[in-house]
Parts: C-alpha cells; structure tokens; sequence
C-alpha cells in the first residue's frame, strides 16, 4: 500500500478534484433525476388512461363477482343512492322511473357513498327471511361484493348465526325452530311432516316412536329391490334395460327405475303410476274386455278416482254388450264374436239361422236363458277358454240399452221410447235385459278390482254401498320443505348409502337420512362444505321479483347516468 | 445511518406502537363477519395512521430539498424515516386484511414492499458498506470524480513510462480546464494539473526498456482507463504483483523505480474501482427507494380518495 507515501498526502490528493463536481451532472444523480420523474409520471399516466376511458376497475378493492360483471366499471351504478328510500322491495317498476329520472345512477355528493338496500334491489326484491325475524341485515352486510369471481350467495355461517345463536323474533313469542344453531355441528335432527288426521305434527327422525310414513300409499321397498324381481323380465321386454341393474345372483330393478331426476337434477320427479308402477301392476281387470282402442288388449281401467274407474267399468262393459248386439258376418266377426262367446253373450256353436245374439232376440223367453249368477266373480280372471254358453234373455224389451246408465235409469228407460234398428245378423238390444247384465258384470268385476288392484297400493274407505273412495295419497314432494337439496352433486353415491330402502319392508318406514349421514361427508375439517347456505336460504325466493323487468338494456348498463 | 444505541427509544416505541396495532388487529379479524376490511372502522384507523406514516418517511426528501427548513435536526428526520417507514408496513397491511385487493391496490402494496425491502436493504448495506470502504478502499476519493482521477493517473504513468521508454505514440486527451481544491498558486484554471510528484527526468532509452514499453502498452495501460473491461491480468492484485515481479527481474535496476510508480498507481486504479463497486452498492437502491416511493405517494393519493368516496 502506498498510502503513507508523501505523494498520496491529503493535499496532493484534493488537488486531483475540481471544485465544481457537485455542479456537474453525474449519471448517478442524473439516473436517479430521471426515475424519481418517470416513475410517478408512468404512474399517473395509468390513471389519466383509465379516466379518459371512464373505466373505474383500477379503484375495485377486487374482482366484482361474475353477476356483477357488468357494472364494475362504474363505482355509481352500486355505490349510488339507488332508487328513493320510499321504493320497496316489491314494487318492482318504480325503479325504471328512478332510472329514467337519473336518480339511480347519479354520483353522490360527498363521501362515504356507501352500498344502500335500495341500490341492490333496482335489480333484486330481496324478499326478508321471516315476517317475524327481529333483525333485518342490509344486503351488503351479507353479499360482500369484490371478493373475487365468487358467488354473493356463498354466506358465511357468522351471519345466520347472528340470530340463530340465540333466535328471537319480533313479537317476543318462542320460535318455531331451534334457537341455538351456530354450526352443521349444532344442527338439530332433521325433521319431517307426519299427518294425524287433520294434523301435521313436525316428528324428527330420532323419534323412532312416532315417526311413520303417512303418505297413504303401500309399498314394500326391500320387495322392489328383490334380486331376479317376479316380472323382471317382462319389464326389460317393455322398458329396457335402462333402469335395471346387476346384482349378485341376477339383476334387480335401480332405485330410478321409480325414482328419476327432474330436468335440474335436484330433485327427484314425482312417482307417477303410468311411468312407475303400469309395467308391473297393471289395473286389468277381466280378460274378456278389450280396449276398445286396441281391440287385442284387456281393456284396463284408468288410474283415477273410483268414481272415474266405475264409470269407465260401466262403460266398457256396456260398449261389450253393444258390439255383441251386432256382430258382423264371417270372418270379420269372428274374434268378435269369440269375445262374445266369452262374455257369454252368444252361444259357441253358430246357428245357421245367423250370428244374432240369442239372449237378445225378441221373444227369446222360450229358451233356456239362466240368469247369470252375481255372486260368481270373474272380475279379475283372464278368460281365454269358452265357458258354456250362457243366454241373457230376461229382458224381453226390443230397446237397446243406453250406455252408462245405472240400473235403476235402465229400468226407466225401459219403458220409454224404442230402440234402433238391428244391425246385420244381430236383432233389436234389449235395455232392460242389458242393463241387467251390465249391472251383473260390474258387480262381480268391481268389487275384485277395487280390492284386488286399488287396495293393493292404496287406502280405501267404504260408505254404505257406494263405490269406495281412495284415500287421497300424500307422498311430500320435499321431504325437508326448510332446505334445499341437489341430488346432482350426490350422484357418485349409491341411493341406498343414505335412503336404506333394501332393509324397508314397512310402508311406514321413513326413508329419509339422519343428518348424522350428510356429517360423514359434511364436515368443517376437510371435508364438503358445511355451512348454512349449502342447504338452506336465506330469501324466500317465492317473493322474488316478477321476470318481466323494470330496466331496459342502456338503463341497466349504464345505470341511467349515461 | 448506523442503527446505534441512539436508535434504541424509536425501536421501542416502534414496537410498542406494533403490539398495539397486532393486539387491536387480532380480535378484530377473529369477530368481523366479513373479514378484515380497509373500508371498515377498524381498518380504515390502520390505513390513516399507516399513510400519514408514509408521509412522515416521505417528508424526508423535501426536508433534504429544503435544507433550509429548520424543523428538528436531520438525524431526527432520518430516524424517523426509518422507523415509523418500517412500522407503516404492518399497519397497511392490517388496513389490507393481508390481501392485495384491486388492480390499484395490488400495485400499491408491490410498489409498498418493494420500497420496504429496498428501504431495509440500504440500510444494511450502510452498516457494512462504509467500514468495508475504509478497510478496502484508503485511497478513497470523491465518487464522481473517480473517472477524471483515473485519467490523472494515466497521465503521469505515460509521462513515467514515455521518460523511460521514450514517446509512446499514444492519443492522449487534453485534460480539462478546470479548478481544482487542494489550494496553492501554481493550479489555476488553464495551468497544467497538479502531479504527485515533480515531472520525471528522461532516461536514456536502453533495449531492455522495450519490455517495459511492451507491458505498458499492452497490460497496465489498458487498466488505467476509465472503463475497465474484460478480466486483464491488472485485476487480480496476485497477478498483477507476478507481472512486475517479472518486469523487476527483466529489467535493469535504473528502471525498478519507474515499476515501483506504475504498481502503485495500477494500485490506487483498483481501490478506485472497488470504491466505485462499494458505491453502487452503498447507493443504487435508491434508484428504486426513491422514485417508487414517489409513486407510491401519488398512487396512495388517489387510492385514499376513491376509497373514501366509495
């Protein structure tokens, strides 16, 4: 080091600088001249653009959530007055007025414009949650917007349980539900409708005792879900074998083939009997009535009211004794005429004198005509094979029987006016002696048939001796009507891993699940989503506003400023 | 600044302030129904008292401006700079939730910690830079006028070498008119610059100064340039001491002295470069501390009037 040589003096060594250094520019100072000028230039710059475009995104405290899109250019559309305070939630049109006004959509004076009701519901009524809630949240306490591309329905539990910790309500009574929730934790046993007369009574599904399934309908689950099901095949020959399944040892019905997904996947579509049941439990009710709109079929009665179903009885029956009553020649009454055999309306063998109807020729009382015997039920057999020839002839008029007519018209109509002409081969319908016989018919058919078919699945009460009336069934559309459900999300699980149908064999068997089971997924630590939105909401979207709008499209851009 | 014991009641205080700020801040996140928000009561305390931090760390490049503004002395304003800057952060971020927000929020709280971390660096670099310097770099000069030193140097080692070797036929810039410190009669603008010592007496040119000439030409030259490129032998000191080790037994002992000059300005040359490293070092983050906190301010402006607006 040289430094203690007497040339490297501080004298020696300050001759080296000019005195005016400092004034000269230097890259470093000029560098930092420049920068501390550039930087802040650049940064107003990026607002001036923004500005000029009327763009004002760059001031969201975060991305506005995607229904929101559209107006997170402009702070006023939200940060406005909204409509005038008066304007309710319901009143759906004045917000065009306030629009068309300017009212909405006016930047405010001042500051602190903060986010009002009145604002939100320009779009949304935002109906309250109960009549007697005590405390009413403003809408953005709740739906925090710049929160990113979320969605503003997605609610943390914190705010229900503002008033679920310990619910009141505004007239001081006790409240209809549970009064401590704060979490899924918390949450009560799930609890469903049960019918006591004319009484609903909330049972929870803990209450083994009282719970019970008062739908009024039949049905023994673990049957239907039986391996190699009786009838199974037919049901593939009919239906596919879409909604089958295999199982060990066979194949057994799936849980849709009942039970199928409305158009959202939420719920599940009513059962109806013509889609679910017909196929295996046909309402046939004898084999010797065809539908008269495929004459090949058993006629079968429609699933309807018994008043409905006797009618359609009746009719059917007399419709067979009217085709009898004209059968035509040849080969071409000849399937007719086998029906009528079968009826016992015609005798089997063909007399050469022609195909008339023995019983209803006039004058027949000369023949051995036995009554028929009321007390023997056909009702319900599948006649195939001719039964000895049995000849209605009690009735001696020549009129024809109107149809649907009761026994008692039947005999008043008896005396009346007469009857048609007779058609080839067949002679004048006697209507005393038919309405006999379809009065015959219907009392040995619907007895069976309502006992038989309709009591299978339903409750029946009997009055007297009128036809008896099912039980109007009351299988809930939503079991849990205070929440919601989407089965969509649900569909990677087994029916059976919640519904335990396999094992239910009474009809009063609730299948719902325990909410012990939506626990096992739905759980605060690692597993699905456990807070109160996930089923419950807080809106009655039943007071949603009406579709047709208020706004026009420039209005609800621009929010009426522009 | 040194961090000294004099640093000790601001730290503390700091810290203090800090605590206070973290003992507010925690239950307040753990009972808002939305989360920490800078728009809330809460929030909105933190954000006022963190910008009005701000602008006290910013005030002291207007105080350096205006030298004249007598309000408390310099240390104090620099103290201030540091600490209640460094103490700012946490309470943005308190007022933030932690959350980088919108567009102009994200840009501010990037341009916020890179001007902390820029902030922090400097300071560290000014704990370790200046004993480094002293250490490393005795012959320390003035910063911007290393280059015209250098050229000094140059000049005199031609001038020792061409009194040796004879002309080395080289382009040599005039120096410039100047006035220069040190006082004294003889430097005055126009007069030629002051040397370290009186002007070389020239020797009689003698075959072996030819290797001089050559090394001159070729090696030390090349070093005694403004700007140094590449990795010459000149730049590792061990080297450089082999190469005049080598000239010492190549050449006659009349010219060991002259070796002995040019090893010692080549010496002086390479403090000059370490001082000037040192330097960049000691001050380039201001290049960022600076300006950004400029846009800070102006950006933190604009946030504060929108925010309060909406």
């Amino acid at each position: 080091m040289a430094a203690g040589d007497s040339r490297y003096s501080s004298k020696i060594r300050a001759k080296r600088i000019a005195l005016g250094y400092f004034k000269q520019p230097h890259p470093f100072r000029r560098w930092r001249f420049i920068l501390s000028v550039a930087v802040p230039a650049v940064a107003a710059l990026w607002l001036l653009v923004y500005a000029v475009r009327g763009d004002q995104r760059i001031y969201n405290g975060g991305r506005v959530s995607t229904a929101h899109t559209m107006f997170e250019k402009d702070c006023v559309v939200c940060h406005g007055p909204g409509p005038a305070p008066a304007v309710s939630a319901p009143a759906a049109a004045a917000p065009a007025t306030m629009l068309a006004a300017g009212v909405v959509g006016t930047p405010p004076p001042g500051y602190w414009a903060r986010v009002t009701d009145n604002a939100c519901q320009a779009c949304h009524a935002g109906p309250r949650h109960h009549v007697n809630e005590a405390f009413q949240p403003r809408c953005a306490s709740c739906h925090r917007e710049h929160g990113g591309r979320a969605l503003l329905v997605q609610i943390a539990d914190q705010h229900c349980a503002q008033c679920h910790r310990d619910l009141k309500t505004k007239d001081g009574q006790p409240p209809a539900y549970h009064a401590n929730i704060t979490a899924l934790r918390q949450h009560p046993e799930f609890a469903v409708n049960v019918h006591e007369g004319d009484k609903v009574r909330r049972v929870r599904l803990d209450q083994k005792a009282e719970l019970r399934d008062t739908a009024q309908i039949n049905l023994n689950h673990a049957k239907h879900l039986k391996v190699n099901l009786k009838g199974i095949e037919d049901v593939e020959a009919q239906l596919g074998a879409a909604h089958l399944v295999k199982a060990k040892g066979g194949r057994q019905l799936a849980c849709t083939f009942c039970h199928r997904p409305d158009a959202r996947g939420e719920y599940m579509e009513p059962v109806a009997y013509e889609k679910n049941c017909a196929a295996c439990h046909p309402l046939d009710f004898d084999g010797r009535f065809v539908d008269s709109a495929a004459p090949d079929k058993p006629a079968v009665v429609p699933h309807a009211k018994a008043g409905v179903v006797h009618a359609y009885l009746r009719g059917t029956i007399a419709d067979a004794f009217d085709a009898c009553q004209s059968i035509p020649a040849g080969e071409a009454g000849k399937a007719l005429r086998q029906r009528c055999v079968d009826l016992e309306l015609v005798k089997a063998a063909a007399p050469p004198a022609g195909d008339q109807p023995r019983g209803l020729r006039r004058g027949g009382g000369g023949e051995e005509a036995p009554a028929p015997e009321p007390d023997t039920p056909r009702g319900l057999r599948r006649r195939s094979s001719l039964e000895p020839e049995i000849v209605l002839a009690q009735d001696e008029s020549p009129r024809r029987l109107r149809r649907g007519s009761d026994e008692s018209s039947g005999d008043a109509a008896a005396g009346g006016a007469g009857g048609g002409g007779a058609a080839a081969g067949g002679g004048s319908a006697g209507g005393g002696g038919g309405s006999a016989w379809v009065s015959t018919q219907l009392s040995t058919i619907e007895p069976g048939l309502f006992k038989q078919r309709c009591e299978y699945c339903h409750a029946l009460t009997k009055s007297g001796g009128a036809v008896p009336q099912v039980v109007p069934t009351a299988i809930p559309a939503r079991w849990l009507p205070h929440a919601r459900f989407d089965h969509a999300p649900h569909r990677p699980l087994a029916c059976v891993e919640c519904h335990k149908a396999t094992t239910s064999t009474e009809t009063k068997d609730v299948l719902m699940p325990a909410i012990g089971t939506c626990r096992d997924c739905h759980k605060p630590a690692g597993g699905a989503r456990s807070g109160c939105v996930e089923c419950h909401r807080y809106h009655d979207k039943t007071q949603e506003r009406d579709p047709d709008g208020p706004f026009k499209v420039h209005q609800l851009l621009s929010g009426a400023r522009r | 600044m040194l961090i000294d014991r004099s640093h000790r009641s601001w730290i503390i205080a700091c810290l203090v302030v800090l605590a206070a700020a973290t003992a507010i801040y925690v239950p307040y996140v753990r009972h808002a129904l939305n989360g920490p928000s800078g728009g809330s009561a809460v929030g909105l305390t933190f954000g006022v008292v963190g910008s009005a931090l701000m602008l006290f760390a910013g005030a002291l490049g207007a105080r350096r401006k205006v030298p004249t503004w007598q309000i408390g002395r310099g240390t104090f304003w620099m103290r201030g700079h540091i600490w209640l800057g460094l103490l700012s952060f946490p309470l943005i971020l308190f007022h933030g939730g932690f959350r980088l927000g919108g567009p102009l929020t994200a840009v501010l709280m990037i341009l916020f910690g890179i001007v902390i971390v820029s902030g922090i660096l400097g300071l560290l670099l000014q704990q370790v830079m200046p004993r480094l310097m002293l250490t490393r770099v005795p012959l320390e000069t003035v910063y911007e006028q290393i280059d015209s030193i250098v050229l000094q140097l140059r000049g005199q080692s031609d001038e020792l070498v061409a009194a040796a070797c004879g002309p080395l036929l080289v382009d040599t810039p005039p120096a410039p008119a100047e006035r220069r410190a040190g006082g004294g009669l003889v430097d005055r603008v126009g007069q030629p610059r002051s040397t370290p010592r009186a002007h070389p007496a020239p020797l009689a040119p003698t075959p072996e100064s030819a290797v001089l000439r050559d090394a001159y030409l070729t090696e030390i030259r090349p070093f005694l340039d403004p700007v140094v490129h590449g990795n010459g032998v000149m730049l590792n000191p061990a080297r450089a001491a082999t190469l005049f080790r080598e000239l010492r037994t190549a050449l006659p002992p009349l010219l060991h002295n002259t070796v002995g000059e040019l090893e010692a300005t080549c010496d002086e040359r390479r403090q000059l470069r370490d001082q000037k490293r040192l330097h960049h070092w000691l001050h380039g983050w201001l290049l960022l501390h600076i300006p950004l906190s400029l846009a800070l301010l102006l950006l933190g402006t604009a946030h504060a009037v929108i925010a309060l607006r909406y």
